[in-house]
């Protein structure tokens, strides 16, 4: 994808994956959600990480999305609030191997805007840049 | 104003901060916007503005009451103002604010306001003076006061704005209640939390 066209669609509630590439078990990368609209000259971006273990789907900080309701993702995935990252916004927009996926729902955005607010492991500057 | 008369506030220091960030220099009605819409997000995401300021609906919108006196006790030394010409399609000259070369203060923003106001500079940042105008009127207080000027046929100038109709994100105030609770008791969590943050961590560093 041209790097002007992902810029453009680097918004809140964008999926991108991460590939994992260096590691022996070939075990896939991960998906994370980003959590605010890229602004020209912004050097990081914030995150939420997805995974396909679900078991605590029940904590007040996990979205569980079931198989298919996100595109391009296959599977029941959790999305964590609590694995939120601070990353180079030249990772998301530069980088070949950081795929695009697609965009959240907005009713599954209201449902991670929920679990925010139990999200221990954070600053309130970081919290307010990932609101919509 | 010499620095011996100067005591800063935030809305000098905000004023301050928004030039220093901003890659045009801003005509005083779009300043003076942009200072109201971050006191607008403020209010939006925390329930309180950044600056204390009480504003009023004058001709052009909502305006800080200290506003004009701010840039003036700021004028040759944190900010410079000069003639220039409108940006866009405007006839008409505009004092331009750029920032000064004698600046007494240092920008002093909490983190938090300025993450707030950096959300408005990128959401204003390619907009015209004109557009920035219409952000202002399209907040709670602005239509409330435009609302009651269309109902009476008059136009309420000096009505003070009333930020208790901004439209509020609760998001920061439910975050606040539950972290002033115990948290619930671990059950395998934190490990599992871990683990996928040590993924996490291994798959950002292949990427570096």
């Amino acid at each position: 994808m041209k790097y002007a066209l992902k810029r453009v669609f680097a918004r809140r509630g964008a999926v991108f994956y991460l590939p994992r590439v260096e590691f022996k078990d070939k075990t896939k990368g991960k998906y994370c959600i980003l959590m605010e609209d890229y602004a020209n000259g912004a050097e990081t971006l914030i995150v939420v990480f997805t995974t396909h273990r679900t078991r605590y789907a029940s904590q007040p900080t996990s979205v569980l999305v079931e198989d298919k309701a996100i595109d391009g993702i296959d599977g029941d995935t959790l999305i964590q609030c609590e694995n939120w990252r601070e990353i180079k916004a030249d990772t998301i927009l530069y980088d070949d191997r950081v795929r695009l996926i697609g965009d959240l729902l907005p009713e599954i955005m209201e449902r991670v805007d929920d679990a925010l607010t139990h999200v221990r492991r954070i600053d309130e500057a970081i919290l307010i840049r990932m609101l919509g | 104003m010499d620095s011996i008369g100067f005591s800063p506030t935030v809305l000098h220091s905000l004023m301050f901060f928004v030039l220093s960030e901003m890659d045009r220099e801003p005509g005083a009605i779009e300043l003076a916007k942009i200072v109201y819409l971050i006191d607008v997000e403020k209010v939006r995401l925390i329930g309180e503005t950044m600056t204390g300021e009480s504003y009023t609906r004058q001709k052009k919108g909502p305006l800080a009451r200290n506003f004009d006196s701010s840039v003036e006790d700021m004028d040759g030394f944190e900010i410079s103002v000069t003639i220039a010409a409108s940006r866009r399609a405007s006839p008409y000259p505009k004092k331009a604010h750029a920032l000064g070369g004698k600046p007494r203060l240092e920008p002093s923003l909490d983190t938090v306001d300025i993450v707030i106001a950096r959300r408005v500079l990128a959401r204003v940042n390619n907009l015209s003076p004109l557009e920035i105008e219409r952000l202002a009127h399209d907040t709670g207080p602005m239509k409330a006061i435009v609302k009651e000027e269309r109902r009476t046929g008059k136009r309420q100038l000096s009505a003070p704005i009333d930020f208790s109709l901004v439209e509020r994100n609760p998001t920061v105030q439910k975050w606040r209640e539950n972290m002033a609770k115990p948290p619930e008791p671990d059950s395998g969590f934190e490990a599992f939390l871990q683990q996928e943050s040590k993924e996490i961590d291994q798959i950002l560093a292949s990427l570096e």
